[in-house]
């Protein structure tokens, strides 16, 4: 014999088969082989594999000599098990339907759980970074409770407070972006300071963290957003057109935000774009609000403790202004992940 | 036990192994099968029918007959016994009386 059939399978047959009916099988076997083998050894192999599995059924298996007492009370228990079962069949349907309908929910709900708590999971240092909440009171009544708050805060607040260790701000945009005559539609793009990709964990794809947003009119996008534009071309250095008159340079890609995330943008225009549409107020002023403001504290600073300050800062700063008008600001820590 | 009537596969084996007389072995049943029913099956089917028929007491099996193509090794040869020749017959009889009285006109009209 100058070819012999795979060995792997062979050892299979040998420890599965009736030792009484293996030297018939395994001789068919071989002769059908042998017969095969005119045509190639994959061929052959492939048939004799397919036709040895055939004989891996019970009718061909070892018989166990000695039926060990173990055995024989886990075979009873199944057996009343089922007659039990088959008796009260309607009460057993009702159980174990019940049962099935509870576990399936009760997974739909940790699913459902694991993923709110999953929210903003991706982001790194995120117990120490807040967002800074504006109300406003006139003439002692709540006026006004956003989320968003005025422009200045996070900057005075790096300044005066020591344990702000860092700060970035965000300015929604509803512009139109176009390139040439085709439009694109985006989701909630933002003016963002140029420490955005310190301050939080968005990979870049290309582009570095702290360049992408330092001068005016640069603009950063999402993975998914570049390959509309640009499809497999390289984005950065790319122009693109905001509402029909400004230019815009692509300095920068992110990976694409995970759906489970507060903020979904797919670009971001460097803050200084806004600071030079308006003026340097959009980065000190008191006065001007729907900025957010995300300030980064030095770990383990109490943001309890720290809030007590804020009365003190606020009169510092705006007091006199704010007294002329009857009115009164206060600041709110929120850890955005609570939010929801 | 079902053991009295055989199924129409177990049939066809039993005639095959009864055309072979005394070579019959799986291989050859199968051959046998395929040339005549034009018919494929695996050869493990085969072998479960073979051993299916045995414990029912309808063959009788003995290894003999070893090959070179066979790597040496014996064939699991099997012939009829008294009861399965038995059976084969009554399934004929069985046969033979339907046919008969299958009234004329029912089928010469195809």
């Amino acid at each position: 014999m100058k070819h012999s059939p795979p060995k792997g399978i062979i050892k299979l047959l040998d420890r599965f088969c009736d030792p009484v009916l293996l030297e018939g099988i395994r001789g068919d076997l071989d002769e059908i082989y042998q017969t095969n083998i005119d045509r190639g050894k994959f061929i052959a192999d492939w048939k004799f594999a397919f036709q040895a599995v055939g004989f891996l059924r019970i009718r061909f298996k070892k018989r166990k000599t000695q039926n060990s007492n173990l055995e024989a009370m886990f075979k009873n228990y199944f057996t009343i098990t089922w007659r039990n079962l088959s008796r009260h069949s309607f009460y057993s349907f009702i159980n174990i339907f019940g049962l099935a309908v509870g576990m399936a929910a009760g997974f739909l709900i940790l699913q459902y759980v694991h993923y709110e708590l999953s929210y903003d999971g991706h982001f790194e240092n995120k117990e120490n970074i807040y967002r800074v909440q504006t109300n406003r009171y006139n003439k002692g009544e709540l006026s006004t409770q956003w989320a968003s708050g005025c422009a200045g805060v996070g900057l005075h607040m790096k300044q005066d407070l020591p344990a702000v260790k860092d700060f970035v701000n965000l300015k929604s945009s509803g512009a139109q972006v176009s390139i040439g005559d085709k439009y694109f539609e985006l989701e909630s793009p933002y003016y963002a300071g140029s420490n955005f990709f310190e301050v939080f964990s968005v990979p870049l794809i290309s582009g570095i963290d702290s360049l992408v947003l330092k001068d005016p009119f640069t603009v950063v996008l999402s993975e998914s957003l570049a390959k509309k534009m640009f499809g497999n071309e390289d984005p950065v250095g790319k122009i693109i057109k905001q509402n029909e008159s400004e230019d815009f340079k692509v300095t920068g890609v992110f990976q694409d935000i995970p759906e489970n995330s507060h903020m979904e943008f797919d670009l971001l225009y460097s803050f200084e774009t806004y600071v030079a549409f308006t003026d340097e107020g959009a980065r000190t002023a008191w006065q001007w609000d729907g900025f957010l403001n995300y300030v980064v504290l030095y770990p383990n600073t109490d943001p309890e403790k720290l809030s007590e300050k804020f009365p003190d800062f606020i009169e510092a700063r705006a007091g006199e202004e704010l007294a002329n008008y009857d009115s009164g600001m206060e600041f709110i820590f929120s850890h955005w992940i609570k939010s929801i | 036990m079902k053991g009295t009537n055989i199924g129409e596969l177990e049939e066809l084996v039993m005639l095959s192994v009864a055309i072979l007389f005394d070579d019959a072995y799986g291989v050859a049943v199968q051959r046998e099968i395929e040339s005549r029913c034009n018919r494929k099956i695996t050869i493990s089917t085969v072998h479960s029918v073979l051993s299916r028929l045995e414990d029912k007491g309808f063959m009788n099996s003995r290894y003999d007959g070893a090959t070179p193509e066979r790597g040496g090794r014996r064939k699991h040869l099997f012939t009829i016994s008294i009861a399965g020749q038995k059976v084969l017959e009554e399934a004929r009889l069985q046969r033979n009386s339907m046919w008969a009285a299958i009234p004329k006109m029912a089928l010469s009209k195809s």
